[in-house]
């Protein structure tokens, strides 16, 4: 573990907090080296490269290694960096990320490619709500088994996958559920929209389209005779 | 134990048929369901379809063609076909409705 007296490196940093190897991790690498150039945010200190080159070295202060390691995490939901800063800085950010957790992630059953454990999900959410949470100093409880920033393909947040899942989900959704409701005209809407593979899905969209036509049928058969 | 219950569903299966026959003759049955979708029709699109069974809607087509055919035939049948088909309906109520021919010749007279 090379650290030094000015501090440790971004590398050095994450292996020594998540056993990762960072120049493995393109993305993640993307995500993680914003954290300390944003201004004020961590406490670095920059050593010129040497050799002619303008660019700096970045060493972290040892005192704000947690503070890199719950950043990681938030992260690992809101891939936003300025998001996960407004977290650390301000309360109403930080219970409105709680409070998003709570509501969107620890209701569901899965998020597809993401390991979350729920019980330490609590704990994090808990942590975030309490008056003191102590970001800056001490590490919030880890739900991932496997960071997010890294098993997701091109995706590197629970976010962006949520999104993603619910742009498909919440067309099957309202479909089945306008059906199941009675409302054939609007299931049917939402059955000409939907693309999708899930075969169940799939199921619905064809009884949906068939029952409406033969509906359709009925109304113009009902028109011949009745007037 | 098991002959019972086959026998008890022997039973119902043979009294069903007669129970429901018992109830009121076709043409009666057949206005009441042809009011009902002429009602769906009307409320909302695409309603009728989805509250109207198969056989309700076979029913109704029993009621609307004897109506037709019988005002072809009659020509004293000025009322319409609406206004006779509920004037027959009103009949599911009652325990001894009069026979077919009587009735269409009653719904003619309103």
């Amino acid at each position: 573990m090379k650290s030094n007296d000015r501090g440790i490196s971004i590398p050095n940093a994450i292996k020594k907090l998540f056993g990762i190897e960072l120049s493995q991790h393109k993305a993640f690498k993307d995500l993680v080296y914003p954290l300390a150039r944003s201004k004020g945010f961590l406490k670095v200190i920059k050593e010129p490269m040497g050799l002619g080159s303008t660019k700096n070295h970045l060493f972290i202060n040892e005192d704000d290694i947690n503070k890199l390691y719950n950043a990681v995490l938030l992260q690992g939901f809101f891939a936003d960096s300025k998001r996960v800063k407004a977290i650390f800085n301000n309360e109403k950010k930080r219970l409105e990320a709680a409070e998003f957790l709570e509501l969107i992630v620890s209701g569901r059953q899965s998020i597809i490619g993401v390991a979350v454990q729920s019980q330490r999900l609590h704990q994090l959410i808990d942590k975030l709500k309490s008056s003191d949470p102590a970001l800056t100093t001490k590490q919030l409880p880890n739900p991932f088994k496997e960071l997010p920033q890294l098993s997701l393909n091109g995706l590197t947040s629970v976010v962006q996958v949520l999104l993603a899942q619910s742009a498909v989900m919440s067309e099957g959704e309202s479909m089945v559920t306008q059906f199941l409701k009675g409302d054939l005209e609007k299931a049917y809407e939402y059955s000409c929209q939907l693309r999708t593979n899930d075969p169940y899905l799939q199921k619905y969209q064809i009884q949906i389209q068939k029952e409406y036509q033969e509906a359709n049928e009925f109304d113009d058969l009902l028109k011949d005779l009745l007037n | 134990m098991f002959n019972k219950t086959l026998l008890f569903f022997t039973l119902l299966l043979a009294i069903m048929p007669t129970a429901s026959m018992a109830k009121s003759p076709l043409l009666i049955e057949g206005c009441v369901e042809l009011i009902n979708i002429y009602k769906s029709n009307k409320e909302q699109r695409l309603l009728a379809a989805q509250t109207t069974s198969l056989s309700e809607s076979l029913r109704a087509g029993y009621c609307l063609g004897v109506l037709d055919q019988y005002a072809k035939t009659e020509y004293r049948c000025r009322s319409d076909w609406f206004k006779r088909a509920k004037f027959i309906a009103n009949y599911s109520l009652e325990d001894n409705p009069p026979a077919e021919d009587k009735l269409l010749e009653l719904s003619c007279e309103i």
